[in-house]
């Protein structure tokens, strides 16, 4: 297997008196979908937003493709490839689509383009298009963002992270809200994604995750307490009574 | 309220959520305010033709007010900064001008003395900016009110450093012996003056609609939107959001320095936290955001402070209340207003015609 391109080191966090995150480690490595599936409250979301810079870790190190990005700010994250995506879709509704995606594609060497007419941004404009056409957005292009449907939004927001030329995707709950149909064509979509991108998958869909990951964590109360491949988590007795089984 | 004149094909390419209503008064507004920017490059002709020589000075003092409030209208129209701190820059830029002016006839401080425009100008700009960059790295920390409260506080800062400057008049001000001399150009010409005036409105506002159409603005409307998911996508929301701060610091300063050529005056006042209300006014009342709304801002604003002033001394108090009036309907009432007013008279012709 390949190096890991994310590695999380013994990351702690205390919120009050309750402790949401215990100890974790965690690794991506290139080219792998890494899930992490645990119940409502095990803490998933907040590792993503500590591995994103948005909430700060008590303890613990995290280090992309080696080097340590505990104590950047998540601009600067984004900027060497660790990028995220919501739970709850988070699109600037006010903004046209293309001008949603042209703020994601904008974000490599965008001081380049900052004193011209957006029109005139040839670069960002052509991958905005193609990434348009990749997901199905090119008739709401014009469109504010407000009025696409759950299932555009998602998409959106999809085509948004994939044109920030990301090292490492931190996806949170990227099938929510989706009908079954929509949730195949997702599922075809995020496995594509991994040809470009290491993924961090948090997903609640079981079918999802099993069919998706090379690898999968069990998050509980804070702790990891499974790690391994589908087949090793679908059969250990640990995660069947915190979480699979339903006791 | 239902338009009697639907028009089924326009209305079929606006986007969903959009307040056509709004959208008419603002053109409305728009042809209003472009005729009035028609007006203050005449006025020194019409003033002469109509022989009305105040008129051309209350041009002036509209041209310089407004070309203010765009710059406030900048920041808070572009990244969605609410400042009460903007006047600050006024009487940094009227100081600019009034202190060099005031060592080169009464002597002293020779690096700093001069009659230059371009200097003084140039200082203006540059303490202007020196001053945005430096309370914009503490003000930008916050969000909302609070955003407010200090740069409020930094303005105070400024009217009680200035109304401190004893050697240069304290309180009670400054008076300009000469103008700023630009090279052919004699500011006490109240013509020159008046088109000095315009000509940095102008700057001001193309440099707005400019920036709107930029990339930068693209980022800026991010920043104001969601600045969180901005930083999301990589952004640098603190620097993006300093960079313009700086630019409409340097812009107000420059108002500042044209409002003492004018008034050939300058004090403590010019910097007064009620300075930075009377900007915001404008700006709320045209519309903050759009680019050419200080104009009717700055309009109302003036002719109000004349006509209510000329009925009663304590003239500020039908002032505040239609402040309160338009706070509490928010920006974009007085457009949606004036398209009421024309849709309104609309139907009364209608029903006049259908009585005939």
């Amino acid at each position: 297997m390949s190096a890991a391109v994310l590695e999380v080191r013994g990351l702690s966090k205390t919120f009050g008196g309750l402790q949401v995150s215990r100890d974790i480690h965690l690794d991506v490595r290139a080219g792998e979908i890494h899930a992490l599936i645990g119940p409502n409250g095990a803490g998933k979301t907040t590792l993503i937003d500590q591995i994103a810079g948005e909430t700060r870790p008590d303890a613990g190190e995290i280090l992309l493709d080696g080097r340590a990005v505990t104590g950047m700010s998540t601009a600067r994250r984004v900027r060497l490839g660790l990028v995220r995506s919501y739970q709850v879709v988070r699109l600037f509704d006010d903004l046209s689509v293309m001008d949603n995606l042209l703020l994601a594609a904008g974000r490599v060497g965008f001081l380049s383009c900052l004193p011209r007419p957006v029109f005139s941004c040839r670069a960002y404009r052509e991958r905005a298009k193609a990434a348009l056409a990749k997901h199905d957005l090119t008739e709401v292009a014009a469109l504010s963002a407000a009025a696409l449907s759950h299932g555009q939004r998602r998409l959106l927001e999809l085509a948004m992270v994939s044109l920030m030329r990301p090292r490492v995707l931190l996806l949170d709950e990227p099938l929510a809200g989706l009908g079954p149909e929509q949730r195949q064509a997702m599922r075809g979509r995020i496995a594509a994604l991994r040809e470009q991108t290491a993924i961090l998958l948090v997903e609640h869909d079981m079918d999802a995750v099993f069919a998706l990951a090379d690898r999968i964590s069990v998050l509980v109360n804070g702790a990891i307490i499974a790690s391994g491949d589908p087949q090793s988590i679908r059969t250990n007795v640990e995660v069947q009574k915190a979480y699979l089984g339903h006791g | 309220m239902n338009d009697p004149k639907q028009n089924g094909a326009a209305q079929a390419q606006e986007p969903p959520r959009s307040r056509p209503l709004i959208r008419r008064g603002a053109r409305l507004l728009l042809y209003a305010e472009l005729a009035l920017l028609a007006v203050l490059l005449m006025a020194p002709w019409l003033s002469t033709w109509l022989n009305l020589p105040f008129w051309l000075d209350l041009a002036t003092r509209l041209s310089i007010l407004a070309m203010a409030a765009v710059s406030l209208n900048m920041i808070m129209g572009l990244a969605g900064l609410v400042s009460f701190g903007h006047a600050a820059f006024l009487g940094i830029g009227g100081y600019a001008v009034a202190i060099p002016v005031w060592h080169a006839i009464y002597g002293g401080a020779d690096w700093l003395a001069g009659e230059s425009g371009l200097f003084h100008f140039a200082l203006a700009a540059g303490l202007g900016a020196g001053w945005a960059l430096l309370t914009g790295l503490v003000a930008l920390r916050t969000r909302g009110v609070h955003f407010l409260m200090i740069t409020l506080a930094f303005g105070q800062m400024i009217f009680y450093l200035l109304s401190g400057l004893e050697a240069y008049g304290g309180d009670d001000g400054l008076t300009l012996d000469v103008r700023s001399q630009f090279a052919g150009l004699n500011m006490d010409d109240a013509a020159i003056m008046h088109w000095l005036a315009v000509a940095g409105l102008l700057l001001a506002l193309l440099l707005h609609a400019g920036l709107k159409r930029t990339f930068f603005g693209l980022v800026l409307r991010g920043t104001k939107a969601d600045d969180q998911r901005m930083r999301a996508l990589g952004y640098p929301v603190f620097a993006v959001q300093l960079a313009l701060y700086v630019l409409a610091g340097a812009l107000a300063a420059l108002s500042g320095g044209l409002a003492a050529n004018h008034a050939a005056f300058v004090s403590p006042s010019m910097a007064e936290w009620t300075r930075s209300g009377d900007l915001l006014f404008m700006v709320i009342l045209g519309g903050s955001g759009r680019v050419t709304g200080p104009l009717s801002g700055a309009a109302v604003f003036v002719i109000l402070e004349e006509v209510l002033s000329s009925f009663t001394r304590y003239w500020h108090l039908p002032f505040g209340l239609l402040l309160i009036a338009v706070a509490l309907h928010q920006a974009g009432a007085f457009t949606a207003f004036l398209a009421q007013v024309r849709a309104r008279g609309k139907q009364g012709a209608m029903r006049a015609e259908a009585d005939q």
